[in-house]
């Protein structure tokens, strides 16, 4: 994608507060194979949205999300942060540019040290960056943990000592204390149960509102992921399928992939208020990233899939205002789902995995 | 499909399919009465689950929802008996086809055990002998209940990796558990579940581990098998979605205790216990996009400080001193169970509304 649609992508509107441009991560295996976990995705995220990124395992979203925060260095192509290119600063910018751009973790657990305390842990980041004195980082890690809604009861406990939900609000208070510009959430909800998703997610919006934060939120379950973004891009395989306006993407999407991705979602609904064209069945699994397939990576589960599928890969095109999609076919009233000999591929579909 | 004929050493004969279920008024294939389970520790017993009751009918799909710790998945294991004889403490009864398995000898538990009833585990990875092919496996299941040659074995284990959609299964028998993909490997799973034609599958969160595409596939694979072979399941989730479109009846769980009990399209529309109301309306999919989500305040009171009233006083937003006393099940409709005496004066809001 060239810096010209991505500059249409974002039509005149503010200026990204990051873009990413042709990025490519690619990991190198022990037996000298590589994996491309991201392979060409270019977006851009705008000052107070909420970017979703959806995918199943294997996706490489995770792999993205690192890079966003520059976990990660990019084999190729580049993330601009406000138009600054992380790797060309001298380290003391670097590190000043950073502690804009943060991310939290799935696992709530895993992420917090077990031998501090929760206020250790929240402390921490205002001690590395080595910001006020010691009262007042204590001071500001209490207010953190405040407005992520645990009392200061909780300050001097450990994380065992939590719920899944208490800890992710450590996590998210930790983060805060830098007051950042800039999230990455990576499947923060995933591990959590239903009936406090709801409250955590209720929190990132209301942080939103608060101090203008822009969001890059990751996951796999679409029921999230429509709820709070404002736009949601589709991955598979290290590729961007889909990008654009949550609502279209979801109501009406462009991409098979997507279709198939919303038809899956089991329905919470009784029996007769189910939509009856349920699911366009997927056959098998993602394949390796090892050895993505030519042309369209979807192709092999593709519904839709025609030969040219195989020998050409999709261009990245803007079908309607704002709505991104990588397939030969969709048109702006939707997907194809079908091929013309539309039996065969979907009747088949069991032998094909 | 093959009906496996090994009369001489099967103690029942296959459940026909369809027509016992269809049959008004079936004996239940199981019936747990008053099932109470408590850990014992050093200083005395922690209560797990307290009076769980409830019936399956022969080819019946039920599902067993609640969130982590209700005590759903003991519930599940306790069934097969599986959990340790030293540390865990039963009470009550399981009735299977008349038998109490809380009584049976391991000898006789081996004999249930795989044959009569079976269970699906979470993750497939850990569930599967990674020493041995899953071609070993499979007929060592089978040569354990039934007195066949291993050639037989083979063929049988084979046809049964052909039923759950696995390619060239007859190259695939040779193959460890490693060399499968994670559908694949639950697709095994559900074979080595099904290969003497149980009555019952326990399963406990079979999807969980699953991208949502391949999630579609294997609840459509394990509704088609339990249809065609008249097994009864027992699906052991969190996911509301998935027994919506799976089940016929949901067992709703809180702290360790059953609280409702009825229809799934009838709870989905109008659940009659306020946890299992605010469990519907915690998920994101049921909230206009970017309103905050419901979520239920409080977290559950540890085992050991349960209240003898209601479980759910606490978190309850239609609490009244009355809770506080013991809570029985009762019938508020035809095959309607609520743990709530309040269920018949309120008017709850479920997934329609």
């Amino acid at each position: 994608m060239s810096v010209q649609q991505i500059a249409a992508q974002v039509t005149a509107s503010a200026a990204p507060l990051v873009s990413v441009e042709d990025l490519r991560i690619h990991f190198a295996t022990r037996d000298r194979q590589t994996v491309k976990a991201v392979d060409g995705v270019s977006f851009a995220i705008l000052p107070g949205e909420t970017f979703g990124i959806i995918g199943e395992s294997g996706s490489g979203k995770t792999t993205l999300g690192r890079a966003l925060v520059g976990l990660v260095p990019p084999t190729a192509g580049r993330i601009r942060y406000g138009g600054e290119d992380l790797r060309s600063l001298p380290r003391r910018r670097l590190r000043q540019l950073r502690r804009d751009y943060q991310i939290i973790f799935q696992d709530p657990h895993a992420a917090l040290n077990p031998r501090m305390t929760i206020l250790q842990s929240v402390q921490e980041p205002l001690e590395i960056m080595r910001e006020g004195t010691p009262a007042s980082r204590r001071r500001a890690a209490l207010e953190a943990l405040e407005r992520a809604g645990l009392g200061p009861q909780l300050a001097e406990r450990y994380p065992h000592q939590l719920s899944g939900g208490q800890k992710q609000r450590v996590n998210i208070a930790r983060v805060l204390t830098l007051r950042p510009k800039f999230i990455v959430c990576d499947e923060v909800v995933a591990a959590l149960d239903v009936s406090i998703r709801g409250a955590i997610l209720n929190l990132f919006a209301e942080l939103q509102q608060e101090f203008g934060i822009t969001y890059a939120f990751i996951t796999h379950d679409i029921s999230v992921v429509s709820h709070i973004s404002d736009r949601v891009a589709v991955m598979y395989l290290g590729q961007l399928m889909e990008l654009g306006p949550t609502a279209a993407v979801t109501s009406r999407p462009l991409h098979p992939y997507t279709a198939a991705l919303l038809s899956a979602e089991p329905q919470p609904l009784p029996s007769d208020m189910r939509t009856e064209k349920r699911r366009i069945q997927l056959a098998g699994e993602i394949p390796s990233p090892l050895a993505p397939p030519s042309g369209c990576r979807f192709r092999t589960r593709c519904p839709a899939a025609r030969p040219q599928c195989a020998e050409q890969a999709p261009a990245w095109r803007e079908l309607t205002p704002g709505h991104w999609v990588a397939c030969h076919f969709a048109t702006p009233a939707g997907a194809v789902l079908e091929t013309d000999h539309a039996m065969t591929t979907t009747a088949n579909a069991e032998e094909r995995t | 499909m093959q009906r496996l004929e090994l009369g001489e050493t099967r103690s029942h004969p296959p459940a026909q399919a369809g027509a016992e279920r269809a049959a008004p008024a079936a004996q239940p294939l199981l019936t747990v009465r008053d099932l109470s389970i408590a850990f014992r520790h050093r200083d005395g017993e922690v209560a797990i689950t307290r009076d769980v009751s409830f019936d399956i009918l022969p080819g019946e799909r039920v599902g067993l929802v609640g969130e982590s710790g209700c005590g759903k998945t003991v519930t599940g294991l306790s069934l097969l008996r599986l959990l340790p004889k030293r540390s865990v403490r039963l009470r009550g009864q399981l009735l299977f086809d008349g038998q109490d398995l809380i009584r049976l000898s391991p000898r006789q538990l081996r004999a249930v055990r795989g044959r009569d009833i079976s269970m699906i585990f979470q993750e497939p990875m850990t569930a599967l002998d990674p020493v041995f092919t899953i071609g070993e496996q499979l007929s060592e299941t089978l040569r354990a209940h039934f007195d066949i040659s291993r050639k037989e074995a083979r063929e049988r284990a084979v046809e049964a990796l052909a039923e759950v959609g696995i390619p060239a299964p007859g190259r695939r028998y040779h193959d460890y558990p490693h060399q499968f993909s994670g559908g694949m490997r639950q697709r095994v799973m559900i074979a080595m579940a099904l290969i003497c034609r149980p009555r019952l599958v326990i399963a406990d969160e079979p999807t969980t581990a699953l991208d949502v595409t391949v999630q579609a596939q294997i609840i459509d694979l394990l509704c088609r098998l339990s249809e065609e072979t008249g097994t009864a399941l027992l699906f052991i989730t969190h996911d509301l979605g998935v027994v919506a479109e799976t089940c016929s009846r949901m067992l709703t769980m809180y702290a360790g205790e059953v609280v409702e009990d009825a229809p799934t399209d009838a709870v989905l529309r109008k659940p009659k216990h306020p946890y299992t109301s605010d469990l519907l309306r915690s998920l994101p999919s049921l909230s206009p996009r970017g309103a905050p989500l419901p979520s239920i305040p409080g977290r559950v009171p540890a085992p050991d400080q349960m209240p003898s009233g209601c479980r759910f006083y606490d978190r309850c937003a239609y609490a009244m001193a009355a809770c506080k006393g013991a809570q029985p099940m009762q019938a508020v409709a035809p095959g309607r169970l609520v743990r709530c005496w309040r269920a018949h004066q309120l008017d709850l809001p479920g997934a329609v509304n």
